[in-house]
């Protein structure tokens, strides 16, 4: 597991109360009763913390562990690509 | 139609976080009144608030609640929690059968307030759990989904008499028949920095403390909490052998249609008046008054007036006292925490005094009550009206087994 994914299992584990190891990759979301409020609070908390942004038509389409983690993933690699104006500055 | 009474009660109040606790203080005269907290030192006209100190939400939220419940949705399910476990009322009554109707005037402003300051001043995103965790009927969302109420339930946002006007029309929902019990009351946290300094701007809160009818008062002082009671048809609490602190009488409603901040005597007279005849008593029958008392100079002018109006020459001598000054103005919450507050009198035989005082003689009100009075009084009014002229009294009775 990459740091991304466990920061992912840690967050998920601690806000529905259950045990981490309970929580693979695979996981779907809805199995684990993530609902789509909890879905949009994580991705928000994630995105906070990593500083980034996950577009808005990938967030529709995250289902499981995995993909929120991809989706965090991308969007820290696209940050990197594309400087912002501050950095670039 | 069907006698309905009070079977259970909770409460988060800044002189007590249970039924007992805030009884004892009542009627040992304790003020819940202190220091503002987490304001900037000389950025208020005022320095003291009735909060509910050492709250804890840990001792009360289950861990689906914890992020989506502030602090007067905390309240509320604190204070709810309590009079349902009181009552017993979910083991008697299928989910279907109870209403919830709570007052909350303000909403979760601890959740709007930060995240917005920050989009105003910074820009940026807003935590999207903001609209849930704001919205004013949160609180009566968060109490159904706990205890499985799927009656009619809503919240009521008449300003300071939110939880007047909730616990009325709980009432009369029982009373009909359209539901078969309900809880019903209100909930509060207003003392946020964007909200005290608002009020600051009015200035119409003390500088020193809330001092209903004296002759030396100079505003109300601010405060939160939460009430909740449980009510149901009297025969049914009596056939299931429910606590029972007092019957609900009479409910009367009415606008001043005068100002949005000035009140005028018509309005509350009126609302006395029509909760009077809603319980079928006359004005001789009432012992004792919890009034509105926010202890500004006009509400007290004008609920004094009032009282002349609908009481006549007996309005000299009536039994009145305003409980304020120990649990502040707890705005929407405030309704219900002086039901609970005149029921308790009526059950113990005890009228809780304001507090020592020089009494406004220009008020011509010779029997408010300073200390408490012993005596066993069979029908009360509790008065709350709010900002904008809108008033809610309700009548209640001692209940005798």
């Amino acid at each position: 597991l990459t740091e991304l994914e466990v920061e992912c299992i840690r967050r998920i584990a601690a806000e529905k109360a259950i045990p981490p190891d309970s929580i693979m990759l695979d996981t779907t979301l809805e199995s684990i009763e993530v609902d789509s409020l909890d879905r949009v609070t994580l991705a928000f908390d994630l995105e906070e913390e990593y500083g980034v942004e996950i577009p808005e038509a990938k967030l529709h389409q995250i289902k499981t562990v995995r993909d929120i983690a991809l989706a965090v993933q991308q969007a820290l690699t696209n940050k990197q690509a594309v400087p912002d104006s501050a950095d670039a500055a | 139609m069907r006698r309905v009474v009070l079977t259970g009660a909770g409460c988060i109040t800044a002189i007590g976080q249970d039924v007992d606790t805030f009884r004892s203080n009542l009627f040992a005269g304790v003020s819940g009144i202190c220091d503002v907290e987490n304001v900037p030192p000389g950025e208020l006209h005022f320095s003291k608030v009735a909060s509910v100190r050492d709250f804890r939400p840990s001792d009360w939220l289950m861990a689906s609640q914890t992020k989506l419940a502030e602090r007067s949705s905390q309240f509320a399910i604190a204070s709810a929690r309590q009079a349902l476990s009181a009552s017993g009322l979910m083991k008697a009554y299928a989910g279907c059968d109870v209403a919830a109707v709570f007052g909350c005037s303000t909403g979760g402003r601890s959740a709007e307030e930060p995240e917005t300051a920050k989009l105003y001043t910074q820009g940026g995103r807003v935590h999207p759990l903001t609209v849930p965790r704001s919205m004013a009927s949160a609180g009566t969302s968060l109490v159904c989904i706990e205890h499985g109420i799927t009656g009619p339930a809503y919240t009521v946002s008449t300003a300071c008499a939110s939880g007047a006007h909730a616990l009325g029309q709980a009432f009369h929902m029982v009373r009909s028949g359209m539901v078969q019990a309900a809880i019903a009351g209100g909930h509060e946290a207003p003392l946020t920095y964007g909200f005290l300094k608002s009020w600051d701007s009015l200035h119409v809160v003390s500088p020193t403390s809330c001092k209903p009818f004296a002759a030396d008062r100079d505003g109300m002082t601010l405060g939160e909490g939460a009430t909740m009671l449980t009510m149901e048809s009297m025969d049914n609490a009596v056939a299931r052998g429910a606590p029972i602190l007092a019957e609900l009488v009479g409910f009367g409603m009415s606008s001043d249609a005068h100002h949005i901040t000035q009140a005028n005597p018509a309005g509350p007279a009126a609302a006395m008046s029509q909760a009077l005849r809603d319980a079928h008593a006359d004005i001789a029958e009432v012992g004792y008054i919890n009034a509105h008392g926010t202890g500004t100079d006009v509400n007290d002018h004008v609920e004094a007036e009032a009282l002349h109006r609908v009481f006549g020459a007996d309005a000299r001598f009536l039994p009145v006292s305003s409980t304020k000054g120990l649990h502040g103005h707890a705005m929407g919450a405030s309704g219900a925490i002086e039901l609970l507050a005149t029921a308790l009198a009526l059950q113990q035989g005890v009228l809780p005094g304001g507090g020592p005082c020089v009494l406004d003689e220009t008020l011509d009100l010779q029997c408010v009550l300073r200390v408490n009075r012993a005596v066993y009084t069979s029908f009360a009014l509790s008065n709350s009206f709010a900002f904008g002229g809108l008033n809610a009294v309700i009548a209640l009775r001692r209940y005798v087994a």
